[in-house]
């Protein structure tokens, strides 16, 4: 998602998935709940829900110094597992996820992450 | 006899779509497209109200939504008899340019040219130079196709708030104008991306290269000069080198529906577009005016409950009637005009919109997969003008309206009325078919640009678009798919594309990273 006019904002947090489809709504749900209580946020901080689209959202890297990506991941273990660790281990540890992205409709998180990634700019992530 | 099955699973991420392949001694004879998922976004819509259509459709799709923005609001307008302003033509070509620009640029460089970097073609003349440029995540022209494509849809979020899935066109304009703000911050993303095609992709002049009249003007711009140097002309060496203007053809029946709405037809009720569409018959070798009337759909091998022969959109009907075990195969039903199979896309629009070089080469060397993504980056530059076009036409109606309310009292129900909205998507034909009744949805069908391309076998037993441009395919070696993937790129499939070959006792997977 590709918000017009935004003001030059600090820190994003990007919430991916599918609210439609199970376990993979997480992202959405966080969204949606941070946005029924916008003061619980400081004010330099938003919040997106980008859906399924990864590559979409490399604009969403851009004005801000800090982001966090939100998803749900079936290759993290145990369900309900919390993991939190910075992109470039993600990159790092998520190869043959990353490797399956060969079309435009298919470039997932992963392709967003390597495409942020070489492009040599934006946040910490 | 060697005769070997594949199956090429190209449905990783999203799970849309296989290709069966029969192979008799290295060739192939057979080609089946199955698509694998159910969609049913006509059923989602049957007795909601009309307006939904504008914010469902639209997820029909990532890459192209804009495209079922503007055909479903085509369609609302055409039942309810509504007309936009001139304005609203300017503002939703303008989106509909920039979001085509995006996945043209996206899939030339980000997934068509990566395949060139394939180990198979370490030997070949220019092998690191294609690399340098083309290499995912690492080469100069993957990474700057990353950059300015993140910057063109801008253009989309200017005026519709966000991209993707924007709804900001509703039957009767757009809900946002022009205003001089967003008109200069358009005209500088559209500058932008102009400056980097000439230098990067082309070498040279956007209105010089999009004036080039023939087949030798071509190669003559490529053996010249900066040109000779840029991507362009990378590409097209490394292309033919591969053969890949000589293979892949698929059907000689082109549609187009035409592309650019003209604005101040368009607010006259006269649905003219800048470049003309219609019907190319291969048969006859002739244009013809393009006649909706002759579109239809057949289910004799897909999985919906069965009807005889073809039915128009209007009268269609999309009711799932899973049957693996007999000869249906496919999800996606069977498009086509008359009973002639077509393809559509960028190659069908520029050739029937005039464009004097692509008519060149095609009558020198024919249809073909290098053809297709050559016609995909042509496509660029038309569209670079268009929209620029637009922004200039804008300038000089600068306040005149953006969105006409329907005459008369508010009413409680939207009238009843049947309509169609057509538009040149990204990936080619796009149509939208809409019954209103009461108030509410009562049919609608939409048939994609790759339900034209990829569609199954009809009633007649024809093949589709892709399963022809694959036959008589000489795998060099049955093992590596790479030239399989070349075809299936040129079309710019609407799916995840990771291939998978399956021989009697091993699974390959093909892919470019």
């Amino acid at each position: 998602m590709l918000l017009a006019q935004h003001p030059p904002l600090k820190r994003h947090i990007l919430c991916l998935g599918n609210a439609l489809h199970g376990d993979d709504g997480l992202g959405p749900a966080l969204a949606r709940a941070l946005a029924a209580s916008p003061r619980a946020l400081p004010a330099d901080v938003s919040v997106f829900e980008v859906g399924t689209r990864g590559l979409d959202a490399l604009a969403l890297l851009e004005g801000c110094s800090r982001a966090l990506l939100v998803d749900a991941s079936q290759a993290r273990g145990q369900a309900g597992r919390i993991w939190q660790g910075s992109a470039a281990q993600l990159l790092s540890q998520w190869q043959v996820v990353l490797g399956e992205t060969a079309t435009a409709h298919g470039a997932g998180l992963g392709f967003l992450l390597r495409a942020a990634a070489s492009l040599g700019e934006g946040p910490d992530m | 006899m060697a005769r070997i099955e594949l199956n090429l699973d190209l449905n990783r991420v999203e799970g849309d779509l296989e290709i069966r392949l029969m192979v008799e001694d290295g060739v192939v004879v057979e080609a089946r497209t199955v698509g694998t998922m159910y969609r049913g976004l006509e059923q989602i819509l049957i007795g909601r109200a009309a307006r939904d259509a504008l914010v469902i459709t639209p997820r029909v799709c990532g890459i192209c939504s804009t495209s079922h923005l503007y055909a479903a609001v085509l369609a609302l307008e055409h039942a309810w008899g509504l007309h936009p302003p001139a304005n609203a033509t300017r503002v939703r070509n303008l989106c509909l340019g920039a979001e085509g620009l995006q996945s043209d640029l996206r899939h030339s460089f980000l997934f068509f040219a990566p395949d060139f970097c394939a180990p198979r073609y370490v030997d070949r003349p220019e092998y690191a130079r294609v690399l340098a440029e083309f290499e995912p995540f690492q080469g100069r022209i993957y990474r700057e196709t990353l950059a300015a494509t993140r910057r063109i849809v801008r253009i989309v979020a200017e005026f519709g708030g966000q991209w993707p899935h924007s709804s900001f066109m509703v039957p009767g304009g757009v809900s946002m104008g022009p205003d001089l703000r967003r008109l200069l911050a358009c005209r500088a993303e559209l500058d932008a991306a102009r400056q980097w095609l000439e230098q990067s992709i082309l070498g040279g002049d956007m209105e010089a290269w999009l004036a080039l009249p023939d087949a030798s003007a071509f190669h003559a711009w490529l053996e010249q000069g900066a040109a000779a140097d840029a991507a362009l002309a990378l590409l097209n060496r490394f292309a033919r080198g591969l053969q890949l203007h000589r293979i892949g053809v698929g059907s000689g029946h082109l549609l187009s529906y035409g592309a650019c709405y003209e604005p101040e037809a368009m607010a006259r009720g006269e649905r003219l577009t800048r470049m003309s569409g219609g019907f190319w018959d291969a048969d006859t070798g002739r244009v013809q005016a393009l006649d909706q009337g002759l579109i239809n759909e057949h289910v004799r091998h897909s999985w919906y409950q069965p009807y005889a022969g073809g039915r128009h959109p209007w009268e269609g009907e999309t009711v799932p009637d899973y049957r693996p075990d007999s000869d249906r195969y496919s999800w996606a039903k069977a498009p086509r005009y008359g009973d002639k199979v077509v393809q559509t896309g960028p190659l069908a629009e520029l050739l029937l919109g005039g464009d004097a070089m692509l008519q060149s080469l095609y009558r020198e060397e024919g249809g073909s997969a290098w053809l297709r993504q050559l016609a995909r980056l042509r496509r660029v530059a038309y569209g670079l003008q268009q929209s620029r076009s637009m922004l200039d036409e804008m300038a000089l109606h600068l306040g005149e309206p953006h969105f006409e309310a329907p005459s008369g009292a508010p009413a409680e129900a939207d009238p009843d009325g049947d309509g169609y909205g057509l538009v040149m998507a990204a990936r080619g034909a796009l149509g939208h078919w809409v019954k209103v009744r009461e108030g509410v949805i009562e049919k609608y069908q939409i048939v994609t640009p790759t339900a034209w391309n990829a569609s199954p076998r009809d009633s007649q037993g024809q093949a589709g678009h892709w399963e022809q441009s694959l036959l008589g395919l000489k795998l060099g070696d049955s093992e590596d798919t790479t030239e399989i993937g070349h075809i299936i790129r040129s079309h710019d499939p609407c799916l995840v594309c990771t291939v998978h070959m399956m021989s009697s006792d091993q699974r390959l997977r093909f892919s470019p990273f």
